[in-house]
């Protein structure tokens, strides 16, 4: 059984249809990406699968199913015991999706103690023991830190420490390289790529930027104006696809895989 | 066309009627009041509840109350005017040359209304109405002095944004008079903020205006003015409290209502406002 | 906020006072009133040319306007407001007098200011556009619009008057006689601040890490009165300091009706008993405090906001 089936789902804010049949099935451990332009539709898929759609957006026909059940149905609960325990979200910016006059710590030990019965003594001291798995230094230090007092790397893996506490069967992240410098985007892709290895976890990443997708992904999916332009596996996409569309993307990513793209 | 826009604006409709209304009310009061004089009543007549020939009841001078309350709305609305008219015109042209000319006019026109701005407008109003003496004009002067540097800072901001534009440079370069360039370049640059400004300052002007003068401050007695007339009927609260309910109620209503049309405006000229 | 901008915001106040305290001086020189006059009369002598000559050369009233100015404006920065006209006793002793009154009112009115606003004004953001919203936003409406002197009234003829709940007039400044003067007050100003209040919260509920909050399965009402509360409130400190200065002012309309022995009633007789230095002393006074408030308020904004205290 697939982990999540995406079932030709429409997404509409009122009469506006953002997202237009969509579908993907995701398998255990599988690493599957959505690419496209700044309003493709690509965030309202995974926010949609989230169950976090901005107020007014709805699923207006198709289905989810994660694990066998229809997402649909979701009562308000259940939505916030899957929320950060089964399925995580990581976003563009983890720093600014934490309160900024609250230290890091204080941030960790709320989420924690939603999910678990922990004294908050306990539920810090998971906290460090997770930056310390992610292998960020100075884990107290980070803790003590308001968001805004670290640098954009080092925010992203303290989001990606905090959206895998509770290993996670499905990770979805949304541009989670967009606001790095190249080095820290390498950084974080490989650090992403881990998670799999070590807790097999099915990750959706969307991102603009088709060079982290194909590094990444084992499936990809090309979006424009919230319909599929394109579909499937890396291989296919880099080297077979005939889509116009992929090709201009493609023609975008400076260097690939040792080959050279001409602008 | 025309049509159209009444029915998109269905609130500002209703309450342009609604004010008009009460300003028709105060320039016919003599008619609406079938000549009954607001000024002198028969003492035989004092303090009676309403009824069918005084709707809002009497005085302790025997005058009708609701012919008062009509008459009343003449002082209020003349008053809150000269108000918004003084401080719109004095505030815009301070802020306007204040924010073209700039460097030794700006800095003595600002700091002076810093200085009216770092206080609590309605203390200085107090002691300046109470100073200069009680009087109608003295009030509307007292709130004038404390309201004018909000309407200067407005202008001088909307100014100093467009002030160094290039269309402006251009046109100082071909040699405009610096006269046009104010009244040609500058004026209608901040007009519509300080309309909107102005029109949703009426409200809270009546209500500052009924304050001083319920304080003494204000209008005099005998003049019909709800402030006064409130504080007139204070003393007779157990035996006639009509006396206090109407002029209030007269106050209450007209602020709603220019309140409400100064929303309305502004959500008309500054569709930016909406959320 | 740097020590630079403290000093230089201590600068203004300096200017500000200084300037108020010219104003008002030039008001009260032009002024048709005779202060001579009004003390004798106050101590029961009747004035005659003489005597009224005689004062005017004690009180040095004949002197040129400048040279009262900085004689009266010396004494002030002595700690001497002169003494009052009508009630023969120095001027900050009557003001100490009746300052902690009027401190108590307005503390009170605040208290019960925020109990009425912030509910409604949370609960107006949080259901944006719902029917409760546009109930809420059309009685704070209905709220800015009223005369609080009406109010006052009108709670003075149902409490005190029609059910004698509270008593008409507030002799020795106990709690149950600052009930209804505070509760006016506090409801024009709850009216205005349900607004403002609804505006931060809505402000704050816009922001990522509410987002960030709900993808980590924080609980709705967790994130609201930890996170968007706390947050909403830095903005409305700032507010609030400003909104004294014009509860300052209002408290002497509610202290005249409910005749509460606070400053704000003590400033109105002074000004109907043309006691000039009695004015003088309380604008400045008034001018003064609400300053230092207001710069305290801003000081303590950057003191509680950690992005403003900490460095990046």
């Amino acid at each position: 059984m697939a982990l999540l089936e995406i079932n030709n789902i429409t997404i509409s804010y009122g009469k506006r249809e953002i997202v237009k049949d969509f579908s993907l099935t995701l398998d255990e451990g599988q690493i599957c990406s959505l690419v496209g332009e700044s309003g493709s539709g690509k965030t309202t898929v995974i926010r949609s699968v989230f169950g976090l759609l901005p107020k007014g957006g709805k699923i207006t026909k198709g289905d989810v199913i994660f694990e066998g059940e229809s997402i649909l149905g979701f009562s308000k609960d259940k939505w916030r015991n899957l929320h950060g325990t089964d399925i995580s979200m990581i976003f563009q910016d983890s720093g600014a999706m934490m309160n900024p006059t609250k230290k890091v710590g204080k941030a960790f030990v709320e989420y924690i103690r939603t999910h678990e019965n922990l004294s908050k003594k306990d539920a810090w001291d998971k906290g460090i023991e997770m930056l310390e798995r992610m292998r960020l230094p100075a884990a107290d230090n980070i803790m003590k830190s308001y968001p805004f007092q670290l640098s954009g790397g080092m925010r992203q893996r303290v989001g990606i420490a905090m959206g895998m506490t509770y290993q996670p069967k499905l990770l979805l992240a949304d541009e989670p390289t967009s606001a790095l410098d190249v080095t820290t985007q390498a950084q974080i892709v490989r650090q992403m790529m881990e998670l799999r290895e070590d807790y097999g976890t099915s990750i959706i990443i969307v991102t603009h930027n088709l060079g982290v997708a194909a590094y990444m992904a084992d499936y990809l999916v090309v979006m424009k104006n919230g319909v599929v332009e394109d579909r499937g596996d890396r291989h296919y996409i880099l080297h077979h696809s005939q889509n116009e569309y992929t090709n201009k993307l493609l023609d975008a990513v400076p260097s690939l895989g040792g080959e050279e793209h001409e602008c | 066309m025309k049509k159209n826009f009444f029915l998109k604006n269905i609130s500002f409709t209703i309450f342009s009627v609604l004010a008009l209304l009460i300003i028709l009310a105060a320039v016919f009061a003599p008619l609406i009041t079938h000549g009954i004089d607001p000024l002198n009543g028969s003492l035989k007549d004092s303090i009676i509840a309403p009824n069918a020939e005084h709707i809002f009841g009497t005085d302790k001078m025997g005058r009708d109350i609701f012919a008062r309350v009509i008459y009343g709305a003449r002082t209020s609305l003349v008053s809150a005017f000269a108000v918004v008219f003084i401080v719109f015109i004095v505030g815009m042209i301070l802020g306007v040359v204040a924010g073209y000319f700039g460097g030794i006019v700006d800095a003595i026109i600002m700091r002076i209304a810093d200085m009216m701005i770092a206080f609590p407008g309605l203390v200085l109003a107090l002691a300046v109405a109470g100073i200069m003496g009680a009087s109608i004009k003295n009030a509307v002067l007292a709130i004038s002095i404390v309201t004018w540097p909000k309407y200067a800072r407005l202008a001088r901001s909307l100014v100093m944004k467009v002030r160094n534009m290039d269309y402006v440079n251009a046109a100082i370069v071909t040699g405009s008079k610096t006269l046009h360039m104010l009244v040609k370049y500058m004026v209608p640059n901040v007009l519509p903020t300080l309309i909107i400004t102005a029109a949703t300052d009426i409200g809270s002007m009546m209500l500052e205006i009924a304050a001083l003068s319920f304080l003494g401050f204000g209008a005099v007695a005998p003049t019909p003015e709800w402030g006064l007339m409130l504080s007139e009927g204070r003393a007779y609260m157990q035996s006639a409290p009509w006396l206090m309910v109407y002029p209030g109620l007269a106050i209450f209503i007209t602020v709603v209502v220019f309140n409400m049309l100064g929303d309305g405006l502004r959500d008309i000229l500054d569709p930016r406002e909406n959320d | 906020m740097s020590k630079k901008k403290i000093i230089s915001r201590l600068i203004q106040i300096v200017v500000v006072l200084f300037g108020i305290s010219f104003l008002t001086f030039l008001l009260t020189y032009m002024s048709p009133g005779d202060p001579a006059r009004t003390m004798l009369v106050a101590t029961g002598v009747m004035p005659t040319q003489e005597t009224l000559d005689t004062l005017h050369e004690q009180m040095g009233l004949n002197k040129p306007f400048v040279e009262q100015y900085i004689t009266w404006l010396t004494n002030c920065l002595h700690g001497d407001f002169g003494t009052s006209y009508s009630l023969g006793k120095p001027v900050s002793e009557l003001l100490l007098a009746r300052l902690w009154p009027t401190i108590k009112l307005t503390l009170l009115s605040t208290a019960m200011m925020m109990i009425l606003a912030v509910p409604l004004g949370t609960l107006s953001a949080v259901y944006k556009d719902s029917p409760i919203d546009y109930i809420i936003r059309n009685i704070t409406f209905l709220g800015v619009s009223l005369p609080n002197f009406w109010v006052g009234l009108l709670l003075m003829l149902v409490f005190c008057v029609q059910l004698g709940a509270f008593p008409v007039i507030c002799s020795d400044c106990d709690f149950k006689s600052m009930v209804l003067p505070a509760a006016t007050l506090a409801i024009a100003m709850a009216a205005k601040y349900a607004r403002q209040v609804r505006t931060a919260v809505l402000e704050e509920l816009n922001q990522d890490y509410v987002i960030g909050a709900k993808a980590r399965g924080v609980k709705g009402w967790k994130i609201l009165w930890f996170n968007v509360f706390p947050n909403s409130l830095f903005p409305l400190i700032t507010m609030f300091g400003l909104s004294l200065g014009s509860l300052l002012g209002g408290t002497s309309v509610v202290e005249v009706i409910f005749s509460y022995p606070g400053l704000g009633n003590l400033a109105v007789s002074a000004i109907t008993s043309c006691d000039y230095n009695l004015i003088q002393g309380y604008v400045l006074w008034i001018a003064l405090i609400y300053m230092v408030i207001n710069l305290l308020v801003d000081i303590s904004y950057n003191f509680l906001d950690p992005r403003m205290r900490v460095k990046r």
